[in-house]
């Protein structure tokens, strides 16, 4: 944990703004992720599972150190929502629910086709099972991201992303 | 091999590579449990934070802490998910049954409150959910300190077989650069070894090209060196040039040979030609001196003016004046020398070769001189000289060459002895050859023992019509003395013919009994267990060493016609006649002087004691058709042959 005073005001007020709704997944309208930083508009943008998923979802099938056998995760690629947020840094500062935090180049995304995983064998995941968000390279496709790096920046119960 | 062994430890160095990137792999694939310490951690700050966020609400009863409480439960149930799958369940929970067990009963403690969680406005709630936290807490830290404890030990593992294989690929890059030196190692000594080979083969072909072109024992260049020695002089030069061959044999050197041994003779040789070298050097620096083989040198050299070519030959007898000084003692020896010079151009050169050797045949031939020049004229002797010894066989084949018989005469009674049986030519084209001139030819060219046997036949068979008490003499050379066949060809002639042995006398030279004595001597012997008769032939002249006298009972001795010829100019040749009169009588040999041309001299042999004469004063050689009436007429008129022939 190593957030500047004005990310650590960002986060504590998403924070607040998103806890009230949190205890239910099954509520679509609960905001579930925050993205500002550089991107497009002065205003940071907040996206509900649904508005999420909207934006189109890839598939990618495969193991991870932290799952027994293959797992399917669907999600949307993260190449999409950078640009649907007009992102125009280079990497996202990725936090999650237990305050992990771990900082993602951008051309990660294009170039291996990260997704951020919404739901896992077709399911929505809750927080207790690593949710609502997931960050997924495609371990199984590449071995050199089958390393320490790209476990690290394999963030899960994502809450926040700020463009750097 | 050498190389088999490098190639083989290469080979090798390869697979262990393999091996061990393969191994390497695997090494990566445990980076799979990185995170066991850091997930173990987290779990340990999840619990303190929810235990915070619970604590907080129990007391001041903040919502937002319980809504962070809850959160924080959520989480919690999902690290406990995370904990039980993937490498962690593996490499933590699945370490031993105790702390599966001790995982178990944290899943059933934090599973026990979520109800209470969800009421955590109510106290008692509250009290449960803080109670049970406190009852996880050392469960938490416990897994989640050994999540470390086992992180740290893996680390250990990997970074200790990391080390390892670092240090097998230091042995396998050591192996490689070993095997790589080994090779250029080899490829060194190879081109090493090559290049050895390849100036001992370029000294070999030095050596084999110098022995090549000289001859071993004297060190002079041989006849192959003649054409590179006109090369050079010549050069590149297209004019003709003035120059001498000399070409020079020694007198009498086979008989040093015979008489000292070979090993002397090759001293001589090396004597003459060491001086030689030193009077070509004094002629000119180009002279060359060389050794065509046996005793036969060759000399080239340049010459101004043609004029020095004779006193050039003439200075190079001169230098056998002085006896050659060998470990054998002195010896001394005389030499012919044949010349031709004259202005050539290169492509000539073997014909002035060739020349000068003809030169050198013709003196050696003829009493015409110790040094000779080349004369037109001796290309057509040596034209003759060839057909001579071309039709020489077929001669002997075709009854050409046949014997002509001379007289000998018993000088007390004035009868008949016997006749010598001389071999005759009449050559269809040069008519007449001399026995002087196609007999030596037949020697050389190795006729001569046909050419014996074919007379001995005809003299056997002539013999046996003559009367009773009539003797045959017939030459025998050298050669045929030598030949293994000599004996049975001698019997079986004499039984063919039906001549009685004694009646036939074989003669041999001296030259014969100085060639290998012990078996000549033998092989005589043999004849005269025949019971031939065996005469020693122009005795008196050569080297006539009066041992030979001692080694062979010699039943007649031919006194050499020269004694009789000169005897008239000087008389010491009757004494020398009379002494080997006495000597014959003592060894109990018949004595027969030759060249009887007068009354007279054969009044004076007869007077010495000589029993047989022979020579014109009784007859010319005659055909055997003529000689039965010539000796009918003897028998009845003795001392009247003059008359008839």
């Amino acid at each position: 944990m190593n957030l500047k005073p004005k990310k650590l005001f960002v986060v504590l007020t998403t924070m607040f703004l998103a806890f009230a709704p949190l205890s239910s997944i099954a509520n679509e309208e609960k905001v579930i992720l925050t993205i500002d930083g550089e991107i497009a508009g002065s205003e940071p943008r907040y996206f509900t599972l649904k508005q999420l998923e909207a934006l189109g979802m890839d598939t990618i099938v495969t193991t991870t150190p932290w799952h027994d056998g293959k797992q399917t995760f669907e999600g949307v690629p993260l190449v999409d929502l950078m640009e649907h947020v007009g992102a125009s840094g280079d990497s996202a500062y990725v936090v999650a629910l237990n305050n992990y935090s771990t900082e993602i180049p951008i051309e990660d995304f294009s170039k291996h086709g990260v997704i951020l995983a919404s739901r896992k064998n077709g399911q929505a995941m809750p927080v207790s099972n690593k949710g609502p968000l997931f960050v997924i390279y495609p371990y199984d496709s590449d071995k050199f991201l089958k390393t320490e790096l790209y476990y690290t920046r394999s963030a899960w119960q994502v809450r926040t992303i700020t463009i750097e | 091999m050498f190389a088999l062994c490098a190639l083989g430890t290469l080979l090798v160095a390869a697979i262990l590579q393999v091996t061990l990137f393969a191994a390497s792999e695997d090494a990566v694939s445990r980076s799979m449990h990185y995170d066991v310490s850091w997930t173990g951690a987290n779990g340990r700050i999840e619990a303190a934070q929810f235990e915070k966020f619970a604590a907080r609400f129990a007391a001041l009863g903040d919502e937002v802490d319980a809504e962070k409480a809850r959160l924080f439960y959520e989480i919690i149930l999902s690290r406990i998910e995370t904990w039980d799958s993937g490498g962690f369940s593996e490499l933590v929970l699945d370490r031993n049954p105790r702390q599966r067990a001790r995982f178990e009963e944290l899943r059933t403690l934090i599973s026990s409150i979520a109800e209470d969680v969800d009421n955590l406005d109510q106290p008692k709630a509250q009290k449960k959910v803080l109670s049970v936290l406190e009852q996880a807490a050392p469960i938490i830290d416990r897994i989640g300190s050994d999540a470390h404890t086992i992180a740290v030990a893996e680390a250990d593992i990997v970074r200790s077989e990391l080390e390892q294989r670092q240090f097998h690929h230091r042995l396998v890059i050591l192996a490689l650069l070993a095997g790589a030196a080994a090779l250029i190692g080899l490829v060194i000594r190879q081109n090493a070894l090559m290049h050895r080979a390849k100036i001992a083969a370029e000294k070999n072909a030095k050596d084999f090209s110098y022995l090549a072109r000289h001859d071993s024992l004297t060190g002079l260049p041989n006849r192959s060196a003649l054409e590179e020695w006109f090369q050079t002089v010549f050069g590149s030069d297209q004019s003709h040039k003035l120059v001498a061959v000399y070409t020079l044999d020694l007198d009498g050197f086979k008989t040093i040979n015979d008489l000292l041994g070979h090993p002397a003779g090759d001293k001589l040789l090396v004597s003459v030609s060491e001086r030689l070298l030193k009077w070509a050097a004094k002629i000119d620096e180009n002279c060359l001196v060389s050794r065509l083989g046996g005793d036969e040198f060759l000399i080239l050299t340049e010459l101004d003016h043609a004029s020095s070519a004779r006193s050039i030959a003439e200075n190079l007898i001169e230098q056998f004046e002085t006896p050659f000084d060998t470990e054998f003692g002195n010896m001394a020896v005389d030499a012919t020398v044949g010349y031709a010079a004259r202005w050539i151009g290169i492509d000539e050169y073997e014909n002035l070769v060739l020349d000068a050797d003809l030169a050198l045949t013709e003196a050696k031939a003829g009493d015409k001189g110790r040094v000779l020049e080349f004369e037109p004229s001796m290309r057509s002797n040596l034209q003759r000289r060839q057909r001579i010894e071309r039709d020489i066989s077929k001669a002997v084949a075709i009854g050409d060459i046949t014997p002509y018989y001379q007289l000998q005469i018993d000088l007390r009674s004035g009868r008949v002895f016997g006749v010598e049986a001389l071999a005759r030519w009449k050559h269809p084209e040069f008519g007449w050859i001399s026995p002087a001139e196609f007999i030596p030819i037949a020697e050389s060219c190795g006729d001569v023992v046909g050419l014996g046997r074919s007379i001995l036949k005809q003299a056997c068979y002539h013999a046996s019509q003559l009367p009773e008490e009539l003797k045959v003499s017939v030459n025998l050379s050298v050669v045929q003395l030598h030949d293994n066949q000599l004996i049975d060809e001698v019997k079986e002639i004499l039984e063919r013919s039906g001549l009685t042995p004694s009646r036939l006398t074989l003669e041999v030279t001296e030259s014969v009994i100085i060639s290998d004595t012990e078996a000549v001597v033998e092989r005589l012997n043999q004849l005269k267990r025949l019971g031939v008769s065996i005469a020693l032939d122009d005795f008196g002249t050569g080297y006539s060493a009066l041992s030979y006298l001692t080694k062979f009972k010699w039943n007649e001795l031919k006194i050499d016609r020269s004694f009789t010829e000169a005897a008239r100019e000087n008389p010491v040749n009757w004494t020398i006649i009379r002494g080997v009169r006495i000597l014959a009588k003592d060894i109990g040999a018949r004595v027969i002087a030759e060249g009887i041309e007068t009354p007279e001299q054969e009044a004076k042999l007869a007077n010495i004691g000589c029993d047989i004469g022979q020579g014109f004063l009784y007859s010319r050689p005659i055909p055997f058709n003529e000689l039965l009436p010539v000796l009918r007429d003897i028998q009845m008129k003795p001392h009247a042959v003059l008359e008839r022939c």
